[in-house]
């Protein structure tokens, strides 16, 4: 089961395992955030190669009108794939 | 333990659902299990959009030997497609630079301890192996 919503805050929440077959679904959501915006990984407990596309795409959109996205609350598994994708230096990580 | 899986992004459930059968049944330890399904899903979704045209069900296989959990996915192919050999992606870029295409694989590489592509017989065989902790 994977989901995502946006708070009222502006805040991205995602919840359960963003895979392959949730892409299209992530993709539609992140396509509304115009501004910068934290994403809480807090409830994520897994994300695939096609998930992390998602989120790279999202982050250049935003980077090319200087805006960005801040990541926080990400598991130990989904860090490591973050650091070896390089995506520490690509997104402000919290 | 192994299992067929249609040739779908819709099997991905089923496939989740079966590795942590297997984790549960092979007493897998919690630190290789991400991982392990990371690879798993690559893997399989490569060959739902690389190998389109052969509508065969995928094989997935997982083994435990001692510390060592060893993976066999199985595809029909006509032609070989070393998966091995991919995922060479500049991961230094800066982000103006940077295409997500190939991370998968790069990816994978990581996390896993082996990634090997054996063709025979029109068919694509590739195993990945997890050193376990215990």
């Amino acid at each position: 089961m994977f989901d995502i919503r946006i708070a009222e805050d502006n805040k991205v929440i995602l919840t359960g395992r963003l895979d392959a077959s949730q892409v299209d679904k992530a993709r539609a959501e992140l396509d509304k955030v115009k501004l910068s915006a934290v994403v809480d990984f807090k409830d994520l407990e897994y994300i695939s190669s096609a998930g992390l596309g998602i989120l790279f795409a999202a982050q250049k959109r935003l980077k090319d009108g200087g805006q960005g996205l801040k990541l926080v609350n990400l598991n130990n598994h989904i860090r490591d794939v973050f650091r070896y994708a390089r995506f520490d230096t690509i997104f402000e990580i919290e | 333990m192994e299992q067929y899986f249609n040739k779908s992004f819709d099997s991905l459930e089923e496939i989740f659902n079966f590795l942590d059968r297997c984790f549960l049944e092979l007493d897998v330890e919690e630190e290789a299990r991400f991982p392990v399904k990371f690879a798993v899903e690559e893997i399989f979704t490569n060959m739902v959009k690389y190998n389109p045209e052969q509508q065969n069900a995928i094989l997935i296989l997982l083994k435990k030997n001692g510390r060592e959990l060893t993976i066999q996915m199985v595809d029909r192919q006509d032609q070989p497609f070393d998966i091995s050999k991919a995922g060479g992606v500049d991961v230094g870029l800066p982000i103006d630079q940077r295409k997500p295409g190939g991370l998968g694989i790069f990816l994978t590489k990581k996390l896993l301890d082996k990634v090997e592509y054996e063709h025979s017989e029109k068919k694509s065989k590739i195993t990945l192996v997890k050193n376990l902790e215990r």
